[in-house]
């Protein structure tokens, strides 16, 4: 009997690399045509803003998800009572 | 002869009063928004529009300035006229009689409110609106919203009485009542918390999404544009400049958009996300400058397009399939193809992809915070908009459209053509703002823009920024699973705070020994296991010490304080 596959671990991992690639062309392209106009000297970072999407969402998800989780989740019928 | 935009709503509402949905009122309920654009056309700026037009009523002592006509009430004006025909369409198929009267009332005296002159006809517009919009709250088909009715009704009651004080105050010192910069007085500060209420400031923002998600889809289709946008515009005349507002601005950004992503029904997701954006607005409004204004007042106009096309998309989605949670749906891309477009052009506008006009006016926003030093508002911005996609762009439009589909899954029935249509326009104005900003946005802005949002530089970090927020989603997305639930928020004290005060009050009188020594076990019982819950790892012995350890310390440093008298 052929064995069922396992499902993959982390799904998205694929396409989450295939985003990424992506972003690392936006990157470089946004590096040629850098224009000066940043002040911030971390602004100038190559594949700055790829790092602060990525790191920005990761912390909204991870916030988000301890909020709800830990203190704000009430059942749906919480004020039906 | 003179006669107010805001009439021919009271005319189409009393029109509906008394023939109900007849084939004349079917017209008159697609012409009023034109019809109003008639009555205002004399009084529009001929030589460019920042001339400046006022019409005056004398009103005992008073003169009453019942219009004033310049940039920045033009544009709202012009976009409420405009969204009023899209939402109009879309009710259009409804047969609820009282909805479309609450609707002709509340669009006109919104209407009426943004070319209000001074403060006591803004007051006047403001109530009326409060009362009208009470009633689009209402859900025939859901009983709980005549609660959610009360409840709005309730808060709104609070800050009209605020916006009375702060009115009544001016009288009485013999002040201006001109709708123009106000000092931080004590009337001010009234004017401010009474905007404060209707813009859903926190920590006076729940009544939005309590009020937003219960109402019928045309309903919220309404309420989403008017409310929060005139008090976006009464911050604009009195308090640009205010650091109040860009503090207040940026905490509305982070709560709306955090509470945004752990919603399960999606009208209240979308809710949250406009406390959300009216924060990035405010933020804009405080910073003062010609850029902020500019883009704060471009971002209201479109919001009111992009964020009314997504509650349209939201009732549609309610309408045909009977759910409005996404733990319900799923699956309704391969059941639904027309709304999915909809919606992905009114996600894509709200998350800033170039092309769309919400790329434009939150570059300015963008602009505006890097041009002012605040290093910080440029960062939270940025973090904002990262929310706004994972919220709006990628996990409804996942859940919904694309998730696993539920058990029993939804029929979806097919979307009468006017409800089309409307999103169409929705659809058409983004794309025209979007693409051709310097023609068809820039113009009726209130200052002059000397910005290039479509510099390539600018628009590669734009997509490195969208990537990097897609990429991190695909990696988490079991962690944005939604499930039924409700989030707790400020609204607790008045739904369930305000009857524990009461028996909090009546409790010492029926108390006996017993009682009070049950109550305090049960209660040390019940912290001790929450506290277990939320703290696993912490053995009790070990949180002891610590709580012993962290006390002896407070006392020592009292002590220490005391002797040395530091």
């Amino acid at each position: 009997m052929k064995k069922k596959k396992d499902a993959p671990r982390r799904p998205g991992l694929p396409p989450a690399a295939l985003v990424s690639i992506a972003g690392a062309l936006f990157a470089a392209a946004a590096f040629y045509y850098a224009d000066g106009s940043h002040e911030a000297p971390w602004q100038k970072i190559p594949g700055f803003h790829f790092i602060a999407g990525f790191a920005a969402a990761f912390l909204l998800m991870g916030a988000a998800k301890f909020l709800s989780g830990r203190l704000l989740d009430r059942p749906a019928d919480y004020y039906e009572d | 002869m003179f006669m107010h935009p805001a009439i021919p709503f009271l005319f189409a509402a009393l029109l509906t009063l008394a023939k109900g949905r007849s084939p004349f009122q079917r017209a008159v309920h697609l012409a009023v928004p034109a019809l109003a654009f008639a009555c205002l056309y004399p009084y529009l700026p001929k030589e460019g529009l920042r001339e400046l037009h006022r019409v005056t009523m004398p009103l005992g002592d008073l003169s009453l300035q019942i219009l004033k006509v310049d940039s920045l009430s033009i544009l709202f004006a012009g976009v409420f006229m405009i969204y009023t025909l899209l939402a109009n369409l879309y009710a259009y198929p409804s047969k609820g009689r009282a909805h479309l009267i609450a609707a002709y009332l509340y669009a006109g005296s919104s209407l009426g409110a943004v070319l209000a002159g001074d403060l006591l006809v803004l007051f006047v517009f403001w109530e009326l609106m409060a009362l009208a919009s009470a009633l689009l709250v209402w859900n025939p088909e859901r009983p709980a919203s005549l609660k959610a009715v009360y409840r709005y009704l309730l808060v709104h009651a609070a800050g009209g009485l605020l916006f009375l004080s702060g009115l009544l105050l001016r009288l009485h010192e013999g002040q201006s009542l001109a709708l123009a910069a106000q000092p931080f007085d004590l009337a001010g500060g009234l004017f401010f918390a009474a905007f404060a209420v209707n813009a859903a400031l926190p920590p006076v923002h729940a009544w939005l999404p309590d009020a937003y998600s219960s109402g019928t889809p045309e309903g919220s289709v309404y309420l989403s544009a008017f409310t929060s946008k005139v008090a976006v515009f009464a911050f604009a005349r009195c308090f640009a400049g205010s650091d109040w507002l860009v503090g207040f601005g940026a905490a509305a950004a982070v709560l709306g958009v955090l509470y945004a992503l752990m919603q399960d029904d999606i009208r209240k997701l979308l809710s949250y996300h406009l406390i959300c954006q009216v924060g990035f607005m405010l933020a804009g409004i405080g910073l003062g400058s010609d850029l902020g204004l500019s883009g704060a007042a471009g971002h209201a106009a479109g919001n009111i397009l992009f964020k009314g096309l997504l509650f349209m998309c939201a009732g549609a989605i309610l309408t045909a399939t009977g759910y409005s949670r996404l733990s319900e749906l799923g699956g309704l891309a391969a059941k639904n193809r027309t709304m999915l477009v909809f919606y992905a052009v009114g996600a894509l506008a709200i998350s800033g992809m170039p092309g769309l006009n919400g790329y434009v006016t939150k570059s300015l926003l963008f602009a505006a915070a890097a041009k002012a030093h605040l290093v910080w508002l440029e960062l939270l911005f940025i973090a904002v908009s990262v929310g706004t996609f994972l919220s709006i762009g990628l996990k409804l439009a996942y859940f919904a459209f694309f998730g696993k589909p539920p058990a029993k899954p939804a029929t979806v029935q097919r979307l009468p053509i006017p409800v089309l249509l409307a999103m169409s326009g929705a659809v058409f104005c983004c794309f025209l703002t979007g693409l051709d900003p310097a023609a068809f946005l820039y113009p009726y802005l209130p200052y002059p823009i000397q910005y290039n949002v479509f510099s390539p530089s600018h628009l590669f970090e734009t997509l490195q920024l969208l990537t990097g927020t897609l990429a991190a989603f695909l990696l988490m997305l079991k962690g944005l699973h939604p499930h039924k639930s409700v989030t707790l928020d400020a609204d607790w004290f008045y739904r369930k705070g305000g009857g524990l005060l009461v028996k909090g009050v009546c409790l010492p009188a029926s108390l006996s020994q017993e009682t009070i020594q049950h109550g305090l076990t049960q209660f040390l019982k019940s912290a001790d296991a929450r506290l277990r819950k939320m703290f696993p790892s912490v053995s009790p012995a070990g949180a002891g010490y610590s709580l012993l350890v962290i006390l002896g310390g407070i006392a020592a440093a009292a002590v220490w304080f005391y002797f040395t008298g530091v």
